[in-house]
């Protein structure tokens, strides 16, 4: 089949961008889409011309380095599919597609189709963990999950960090994110100790970071490739409001500073 | 209290401070739906008592009036700050961006609550200080209304005659029909924001996704229900 | 080269910990004072960095990623072994020593492998401490599952995604040591030298690929966790990134490579479907428990359609070979099988090149035997992921399955330390050669990974670090000078040659050429071939390649190119190494010697790692080699009859 591809180009992060119209023929419907674009690459750089730049690592949807809007849907139209998933058998000869990058001010362009998602890694830093360190684990077995509660946390822990979420947000807002990140250890007993200081950290730091605020739209949980649910983001809000709300914060500096 | 601004400042909690200030509105909604009620009654004079009798503890309606402003000044605050957060996150707009699961209600929040606060304001001109009415009357000893124009009695502690003004303004065709609608946009308002404040509160999780559509969809429907019959049986003439 | 191993002496069993209180302990009020580089953010590398960080050293950390969180470990499904022994159903320590000595075919060390099986029992303990989510029993216990043939259940897992979580934990606790500033991550940085000062690993130079910009890096010790080199063959189920890079420039500076011909091939992957195919998806080998595998008997029936083909007119090869393990065979046995049928010409699906690979994996019978109701419940979420690649339904039609290059066995040199040739460059999980012999067991990636970054290399390290004096030296000294200079002239180099042909052109030409004659079977004539013919592509490549763009930019040809340049190189040496080693041993098939397609492993002549050492681009590398001892697990013949 043939295709018409209206890609965004841009140069580096300071240069401004604009769509770029190119056609890819023999495109064949069991290619994945990136294997389509490594096609109109191929082609491109043996006229002599700049590839199309996009991030791409396992191509098995798993690395979460692929994403990008195809025809205004992060990672195209099939549901619960990465990009590098996502195979031509999906559209149809003669379609006219654009490939836009994702668009959020915590995510700068870098290139074309790569975006700079290192927001997303400050956010797991700001708390998305557990303070245990090597060694000091106790027997794995001496404290019992719920296979409920484990179900629950791995449903959260699923995120790939692709970022479709803030893609899909029209406020670019990082929510379904930050609560699937905080929810995967906040349900668990490991990650009850520090569950309100986790909130509070990782809202403040998704703030800082300068992405916007829910409005429920359901947009985010409608494009997260693995399924993250909306309620992650209500069970994140309770953990924040109760944390802040409801309890006092642990005085800083454990050796007798305060 | 410098948590306090932490937190108003921040997204998760300035959704929380619209979502309380919206559960006192809805509060405050469904106690003025089930007051205009009473035209049903039939009585005029039991209609303009209630608002006597409202009118008769000024130590508790100054403050609720107070509270209610702010409930609003800040819902509309955080609403601004939020607003102007998310325009900064995404400078660029796309070219081209589907929607798949938002909904009309949704969609419509920032239209319909604008359209609110005005409608409020004519509302408040309508019926409470009379300044755009076709003609505004108080109330007199009983609860009788006076004529136009006649201030109204002492022990009455110069309440409107709430009956006859709503009566004499939504029966006129404009005004019957301007109220409807302006109360099945509020219902759009309503529904989605119901929905979202009980789960920004982080009370809804996911088998309670259900009962925050059902709990939000069951208030509007009796607060706009209730408001739009009103109108209607006035605009109908059932009403007089 | 003598090789010192440093393996300690006396009983396995008490091994480690009297190591552990022999070596050398770095002050903790000292250890801020050292700095160490850590290249690389998969399970060994973000479980190194953070671990060290805990401790207090200065730790820089590079990953060619965005993010350390994207490392190919993220990848692996299945899950990780560990002698926990919960089932209460035989297992020990001893025994999941005993079975990777085993599965590695007599080719790794054994008080590598003891130390591995010793520790497992710790990577479960501290994973689950960092909050990842193993499947649970409705108890609330950890569960466990039999795979790859293990006659015990020792194998933990997380759904499909095992490696996804683990990595998580790892990245997790990597991040936390970031934002309280103890490790400096530099994500988007491609380390292109290793730098040694006064014969030691003091720093690495690295391009930024965000900006291009060319950076030396110093340290008092380097540590590689650079993963495996399976894309030499371009079509692997490795992450399209995942190169020889570091440890090949590493190689070049003094560490030798050992064992580069070990390498697995995974039975169970989709086949490919075009010759604009970028990788290979791996499907887990727990289909295999209920699958059955065939081809027609004849190969005028393999273009029909396979509900046309009776029963009577299908070869169930690998039940009609190994009537005993019939499906489940080990990977290595599995795929010959496969390659076998489809040499004959009885391959099944689209034709690549001419050829049909593929074989079908059929589920008809289970479907009737256990419902489709059950089979969703267990390959449900497989089914899908078939299905979305090929479109095909499996509970309609077979699936189709050809083997894929997986994991490599081989790498870098190192000792019981974990260091390299080059004193203080380290080598950790996949990057290095140790443990795993000539061939891997299911599930023990994972475990090798973590066990290295957690649990062996805050030891060894510490020992190494006690010894040298910290600091006194700055990325102005002549040798990072230098590295620099090399690393810019090389991509002038690339960026000057303005050729015909583009990076993946080569990298593809050169990736078949391995597959055919270096992949999962090997043999005198093809080898010398490849070795004749790899060369001849190296110089069509440095002369007929087209990068566009410039150094300054993020300019992904040409990221790509210094790759592939590596790899150009290294399969030079991978064909050596398979020439060289005259017997068949795990992964590693020479058809020359096998009784009847079975491996014919010659201890007397091959029971030893080989080492190679650099002499020069197209100079016959020198080979040293480590005997090995098998003083615990006695050498047998792996038989599956």
């Amino acid at each position: 089949m043939k295709l018409t591809l209206n890609v965004w180009r841009q140069k580096d992060r300071r240069s401004p961008g604009s769509f770029v119209k190119y056609a890819v023929n023999d495109v064949s419907e069991h290619m994945s889409f990136l294997e389509m674009l490594d096609v109109l690459n191929e082609k491109l750089q043996t006229e002599g011309q700049d590839p199309v730049a996009f991030e791409h690592d396992c191509r098995e949807g798993i690395c979460g380095s692929c994403g990008f809007m195809v025809d205004g849907r992060p990672h195209g139209p099939m549901p619960r599919t990465t990009v590098c998933q996502l195979h031509m058998r999906s559209f149809k000869d003669g379609d006219e597609l654009v490939l836009e990058p994702f668009r959020a001010a915590a995510f700068p362009i870098i290139r074309d189709l790569v975006v700079d998602r290192g927001s997303l890694d400050r956010i797991v830093g700001a708390g998305g963990f557990v303070s245990v360190n090597t060694g000091s684990a106790p027997e794995a077995n001496s404290t019992p999950v719920p296979k409920s509660v484990a179900d629950k946390s791995f449903d959260n822990a699923a995120c790939i960090q692709c970022g479709a979420c803030v893609a899909a947000c029209p406020n670019a807002a990082a929510m379904l994110f930050t609560s699937a990140k905080m929810q995967h250890l906040n349900v668990l007993p490991q990650g009850e100790p520090e569950k309100y200081e986790r909130a509070t950290n990782m809202v403040l730091q998704m703030d800082k970071e300068g992405f916007g605020h829910c409005t429920w739209h359901g947009e985010c949980a409608e494009a997260c490739p693995k399924g993250i649910p909306l309620s992650s983001i209500a069970a994140m809000n309770m953990d924040f409001n109760v944390g802040n709300l409801l309890r006092t914060p642990p005085t800083s500096g454990g050796d007798g500073g305060g | 209290m410098s948590w306090l601004l932490t937190f108003s400042r921040s997204t998760v909690g300035a959704k929380a401070i619209m979502a309380l200030t919206g559960a006192a509105m809805y509060g405050f909604l469904i106690v003025h739906m089930a007051g205009n009620l009473l035209v049903f009654s039939g009585t005029p004079e039991l209609h303009n008592h209630h608002s006597v009798f409202l009118h008769s503890f000024p130590e508790l309606i100054w403050p609720a009036r107070a509270g209610l402003l702010l409930a609003i000044v800040a819902h509309i605050f955080s609403w601004v700050n939020l607003r102007m957060r998310s325009s900064a996150a995404r400078p660029v707009a796309y070219k081209v961006k589907q929607s798949r699961a938002s909904t009309l209600y949704s969609r419509t929040m920032q239209l319909s609550g604008p359209v609110i606060l005005v409608f409020v304001v004519v509302h408040l001109l309508n019926l409470t200080s009379g300044n755009i009415h076709p003609g505004f009357r108080m109330q007199g000893a009983a609860g009788a209304a006076l004529p136009v124009g006649v201030p109204g009695a002492a022990e009455a502690f110069g309440s409107p005659a709430a009956y006859e003004n709503t009566v004499a303004l939504l029966s006129q065709p404009l005004w019957g029909v301007f109220y409807i609608v302006a109360n099945l946009l509020l219902g759009l308002h309503l529904f989605h924001g119901g929905y979202a404040m009980c789960r920004t509160l982080g009370l809804s999780g996911e088998r309670q996704q259900g009962l925050a559509k059902l709990l939000a969809s069951g208030v509007t429907a009796l607060i706009v229900g209730g408001n739009v019959a009103i109108a209607a049986a006035i605009l109908l003439g059932l009403v007089k | 080269m003598e090789l010192n191993s440093r393996v300690p002496e006396g009983p396995i069993e008490t091994a480690w910990s009297r190591h552990k209180f022999n070596m050398k302990l770095v002050n903790p009020a000292n250890r801020r004072k050292y700095s160490v580089i850590v290249v690389g953010s998969g399970l060994a590398g973000a479980a190194a960095a953070a671990t060290l960080g805990e401790q207090g050293y200065n730790v820089a950390c590079f990953c060619f990623q965005d993010s350390p969180r994207r490392a190919h470990s993220i990848a692996a499904q299945g899950g990780i072994n560990a002698a926990k022994n919960y089932q209460n159903d035989g297992d020990s320590v001893y025994r999941l020593f005993y079975d990777t000595v085993k599965g590695g075919d007599f080719r790794a060390r054994e008080q590598n492998v003891y130390r591995l099986a010793e520790l497992s029992v710790n990577i479960i303990d501290q994973a689950v401490a960092q909050g990842v989510p193993f499947a649970r029993e409705y108890g609330g216990l950890l569960a466990n599952r039999s795979f790859g043939g293990a006659q015990v259940s020792r194998t933990f897992y997380a759904r499909g995604q095992t490696g996804q979580q683990l990595l998580l934990g790892a990245y997790q606790a990597l991040e936390r040591q970031i934002s309280a500033g103890k490790v400096k991550m530099f994500a988007r940085h491609e380390m292109l030298e290793l730098v040694e000062v006064d014969g030691r690993a003091r720093g690495i130079v690295a391009r930024c690929l965000d900006t291009g910009e060319v950076k030396s890096f110093v340290a008092d010790a380097v540590c590689l966790a650079t993963g495996g080199y399976s894309n030499v063959f371009f079509l692997s189920t490795n992450a399209k990134g995942c190169n020889v890079t570091s440890t090949w420039r590493a190689h070049k500076k003094g560490a030798l490579f050992a064992n580069p011909c070990f390498t697995q091939i995974h039975p169970t992957c989709i086949p490919q479907s075009g010759d604009y195919q970028s990788k290979l998806t791996l499907m887990s080998e727990s289909l295999r428990n209920d699958g059955r595998v065939w081809v027609p008997k004849d190969p005028a029936d393999c273009g029909k359609n396979p509900k046309d083909i009776p029963e009577e007119s299908r070869d169930y090869y690998l039940e009609r070979k190994y009537p005993s393990f019939g499906n489940l065979s080990p990977r290595d046995i599995a795929s010959r099988a496969a390659k076998q049928v489809c040499d004959e010409g009885r391959g099944v699906g689209p034709a690549v090149g001419g050829v049909r690979r593929g074989v079908y994996l059929d589920f008809a019978d289970a479907v009737k035997r256990l419902g489709k109701g059950s089979v969703s419940e267990k390959y449900g979420n497989l089914f899908e992921m078939y299905d979305r690649i090929t479109g095909e339904d499996p509970y309609d039609v077979p699936m189709r399955m050809y083997p894929a290059p997986h994991y490599t066995m081989g790498g870098l040199w190192v000792d019981y330390h974990l260091m390299s040739t080059v004193p203080g460059c380290f080598v950790l999980g996949e990057a290095n050669f140790s443990d795993h012999g000539a061939n891997r067991l299911g599930a023990s990636a994972l475990m090798q990974g973590l066990a290295d970054g957690y649990f062996v290399i805050p030891f060894t390290l510490a020992d190494y670090l006690a010894g040298v004096k910290p600091g006194g030296l700055d990325a102005t000294h002549a040798a990072f000078k230098d590295a620099e200079g090399a690393v810019n002239a090389r991509t002038q180099q690339f960026l000057g040659i303005k050729g015909k042909r583009t990076v993946d052109s080569f990298h593809r030409e050169l990736g078949y050429l391995m597959w055919d004659k270096c992949g999962m079977g090997r043999n005198r004539a093809g080898l010398e071939e490849a070795i004749q013919r790899i060369p001849a592509i190296r110089e069509e490549f440095w002369k007929n390649l087209t990068v566009g763009g410039t150094g300054l930019e993020l300019n992904q040809s040409l990221e790509k190119a210094g790759r592939v340049a590596d790899f150009l190189e290294f399969g030079e040496l991978m064909c050596i190494d398979a020439l060289a080693r005259e017997e068949s041993c795990g992964g590693h098939f020479r058809e020359e010697y096998q009784d009847d397609g079975e491996a014919k492993r010659n201890d007397a002549e091959f029971q030893y790692a080989a080492a190679w050492g650099f002499n020069g681009v197209g100079v016959a590398p020198t080979l040293n080699k480590e005997p090995l001892s098998f003083n615990y697990v006695k050498p047998v013949t792996r038989s599956y009859k």
